[in-house]
């Protein structure tokens, strides 16, 4: 046995020194504009989820438009855990020689900050995260796009379709309270980017139907068909006449087939389930991959940016909604217009109160600097208008706001 | 004779098996599970037979980049670790098959006193206090069905198994008291963390691991302890007849699988990921369970199933990538092949299989 030990030493001692006798390290590559850009996107999951199929097809659809400004085809990676595991995959990208790597999860922010750290040839562009702003590596960006918009314009269209159902008496007494019709959401986490998105969406709801009370469950999962399916049963079963969701499972938008709850999906349009589909919102990434690899084909910076943030909206693209009503989606498209023009706000402080009262000042919490305490001043006043100026300071949502006339059921 | 209508095949116990046809059927199977790797992988992407492999071994062997070697090294050592570690309980058929808890249980541990250590403290001083903690915390998890089996004769599988979940349910309930924005996500640790070695921070716990491995090896071959339990293993009765206290050495064993436990999962989260998530194990603590069965108690043999496990686990992550296929189902369904194979090989080399034939003057009722 002595004998095996000292082979399983001298292996491992020669594995080593064999390493370490042929390491250079990985040298990031060095991009010069001009070049086709070479891309690779890191993964959550895979194309089975709703969320990272999103990703995957924007890309797909990116590179298609790019055509000869990308190398060869964007290398993805998928099924990245939220662990070192996003950096050893953001270091086998910059070894293929990827001159943008981008992220699509939310956990994967502080892995894409430190490879960028250590590779700051290579540009690293995170969606959703929140630390760009902060962190001060330029070769660091975050991304994301005004979905608030876009669920508040799907949100409309479920409130015109909700007014006609009123007033063809469609709906029953278990679905007022107090003489209020009742709203449900299946939220993931307690978290600003789904409190901004359902608030959102419920003032959406609310510029038509005005006597509307809204109840919120949360699965405390991103991705779990068991749980939004359950919050959805639970939330029609107290009453909701209308139902959308922030997870991303067909386990919401099942049950509200099932128990003849109209629906309002995310991500992922639904219409297999049946007449009870409305419409649905969601981001399209492809304008924000066309513009990174444009911009430094072109050999600029990102273009749009600000303190390394990029913030889609409806008039860059990147917000798409739907709704099944072509006499509907032409009122929509009204406000969608009132709102690129930015004489309509989401989070219009006039349109809801705060323990009783209109907000005129809220410190949210933009920077992330690890205190969860707010530090910018997030009320504004634009064009006559006082609102909540969302996804400004930031990409990343940062509404997180209870208003009256929304109940969090099991937070 | 038999009077039933039997099944066309039966086994029986294989005798005398010499030992290098034994090695060669497994290093068949070994290269057989490789093979079929690859013809997955052709079927999921035609043409992609060579890329596979030289992918495979780009995962595992690139030494233009140390760091690639060091990740192999790192997965076959938290493999091996988790296998030694269940081994002592194994020879004296305690069946724990909660390692995957009972590690997340002191990653857990670790992680919050790395999170929330004063920041004037040394960062030793903070890596010693979650090794402690990491320890305390496994060794509990691991005595808890531990004393059932030693006094109230608990099935011990059942209990180390839903012992995981509660685990699983424990650490996702504390990121969402410890992060408040809700978010649940527990983000990087900024001290508490081992240093950077060769370019990886898991360096240290390749090191840690050769000393444990050489610890492990004696406990079980060498002491007092390790004789105990396999006079356990062998005979519960013969073990109290030669008066061991088979409750006593129980939760000895408990206890010491527990500490170890303890400091696999402060090396997953101080050392290997400088995070946290209740999803950190992975699935090593299942695996290394089939690693200690297959590897027959012995430690080279675990340290040689651990080492392919790690080839199997890195090689076909990044294959994945280039083939464009779903990393970890890919990976899943490889792994599984591999130990499909080696499983059969081992039932083949102990059982042999005939067909039965009819013999003249048998009746066979209907």
């Amino acid at each position: 046995m002595k004998k095996q030990t000292r082979i399983l030493l001298a292996l491992s001692a020669g594995l080593i020194t064999l390493g370490a006798a042929g390491c250079a390290g990985v040298n990031g590559a060095v991009y010069t504009p001009g070049n086709p850009v070479k891309v690779g996107l890191i993964c959550v999951h895979n194309d089975q989820s709703t969320y990272d199929k999103n990703f995957i097809d924007s890309m797909t659809v990116a590179a298609k438009n790019l055509g000869k400004k990308i190398d060869g085809n964007p290398i993805i990676k998928t099924d990245v855990d939220e662990t070192n595991d996003c950096y050893t995959a953001a270091k086998d990208l910059v070894k293929q020689g990827c001159n943008v790597i981008f992220a699509d999860s939310f956990g994967h922010e502080d892995f894409m900050l430190k490879a960028a750290k250590e590779w700051p040839s290579v540009t690293f562009c995170h969606a959703t995260g929140t630390k760009a702003k902060v962190a001060g590596v330029a070769n660091y960006h975050n991304a994301f796009a005004s979905i608030y918009e876009g669920r508040y314009l799907a949100g409309y269209a479920a409130g015109l379709d909700l007014q006609r159902r009123i007033a063809a008496g469609e709906l029953k007494e278990s679905n007022y309270r107090d003489g209020n019709v009742i709203l449900g959401y299946v939220g993931a986490f307690p978290y600003a980017e789904v409190v901004s998105g359902y608030t959102s969406w419920f003032l959406g709801v609310r510029e038509v139907v005005k006597n509307v009370v809204m109840d919120v469950t949360f699965t405390s999962s991103w991705y779990d068909f068991n749980a939004e399916k359950n919050g959805a049963r639970t939330l029609a079963e107290r009453g909701a006449a209308l139902i959308s969701q922030h997870a991303d499972s067909m386990g919401a938008p099942g049950e509200c087939a099932t128990m003849g709850v109209p629906n309002i999906t995310y991500n992922v349009p639904t219409p297999e389930v049946g007449k009870t589909y409305l419409g649905y919102s969601k981001i399209d990434w492809a304008p924000y991959y066309e513009n990174v690899v444009n911009s430094m084909f072109a050999g600029n910076g990102i273009e749009g940016e600000t303190n390394n943030n990029w913030t889609g909206t409806a008039g860059t693209g990147s917000v798409v909604y739907d709704c099944v009503n072509a006499q509907d989606k032409i009122l929509v498209e009204g406000i969608k217009a009132e709102l690129v023009a930015g004489t309509r706000k989401v989070f219009d402080c006039a349109k809801f109160t705060v323990d009783g009262k209109h907000l005129t000042s809220y410190l949210a919490d933009v920077d992330d600097d690890g205190t969860f305490t707010g530090e910018t001043e997030a009320i504004v006043t634009q064009g006559g208008i006082t609102f909540f100026n969302e996804s400004a300071y930031r990409s990343a949502p940062y509404f997180d706001i209870k208003i009256d006339g929304i109940a969090q059921l099991n937070n | 004779m038999s009077q039933k209508r039997s099944f066309p095949l039966y086994v029986t116990k294989r005798i005398g098996l010499a030992k290098w046809k034994y090695w060669l059927i497994r290093v068949g199977g070994i290269l057989l599970a490789f093979l079929i790797a690859g013809i997955v992988c052709t079927m999921l992407k035609p043409g992609s037979f060579l890329t596979f492999y030289s992918e495979m071994f780009r995962g595992c062997f690139d030494f233009s980049d140390i760091t690639t070697v060091i990740d192999l090294l790192v997965t076959f050592s938290i493999l091996l670790l988790i296998a030694l570690t269940l081994t002592p309980a194994f020879k004296m058929k305690f069946w724990n098959i909660g390692a995957e808890g009972q590690i997340l249980i002191g990653a857990l541990a670790a992680a919050g006193v790395a999170k929330f250590a004063p920041s004037e403290w040394p960062n030793i001083l903070i890596l010693v206090f979650a090794l402690f903690a990491a320890q305390v915390a496994s060794a509990i998890w691991c005595l808890i069905p531990g004393l059932f089996r030693a006094y109230f004769h608990t099935n011990e599988t059942l209990f180390t198994l839903m012992m995981n979940y509660i685990a699983a349910v424990l650490a996702s309930m504390m990121i969402s008291v410890w992060i408040p924005n809700g978010s649940q996500k527990f983000g990087t640790l900024t001290q508490g963390i081992f240093p950077t070695i060769l370019g990886h921070s898991g360096t240290l716990v390749i090191i840690f691991t050769l000393v444990i491995f050489v610890g492990m090896y004696f406990y079980i071959n060498h002491g007092k302890s390790g004789f105990e339990v396999a006079v356990i293993g062998e005979s519960v009765d013969t073990a109290r007849y030669a008066g061991i206290n088979v409750s006593h050495v129980t939760l000895r064993v408990m206890t010491v699988s527990g500490l170890l436990f303890g400091a696999i999962g402060f090396f997953i989260v101080c050392g290997i990921h400088q995070s946290f998530s209740p999803t950190i194990v992975a699935g090593k603590g299942f695996t290394g369970v089939l690693i200690a069965w297959l590897g027959h108690f012995n430690p080279f043999e675990i340290a040689l199933f651990a080492f392919l496990s790690a080839v199997m686990e890195c090689g076909t992550t990044t294959a994945a990538t280039a083939v464009n296929i779903s990393a970890s189902r890919f990976t899943a369904i490889c792994t599984g092949a591999f130990f499909f194979i080696i499983i059969a090989c081992e039932f083949f080399s102990r059982y042999q299989v005939h067909i039965r034939v009819k013999e003249k003057g048998e009746v066979e009722e209907a």
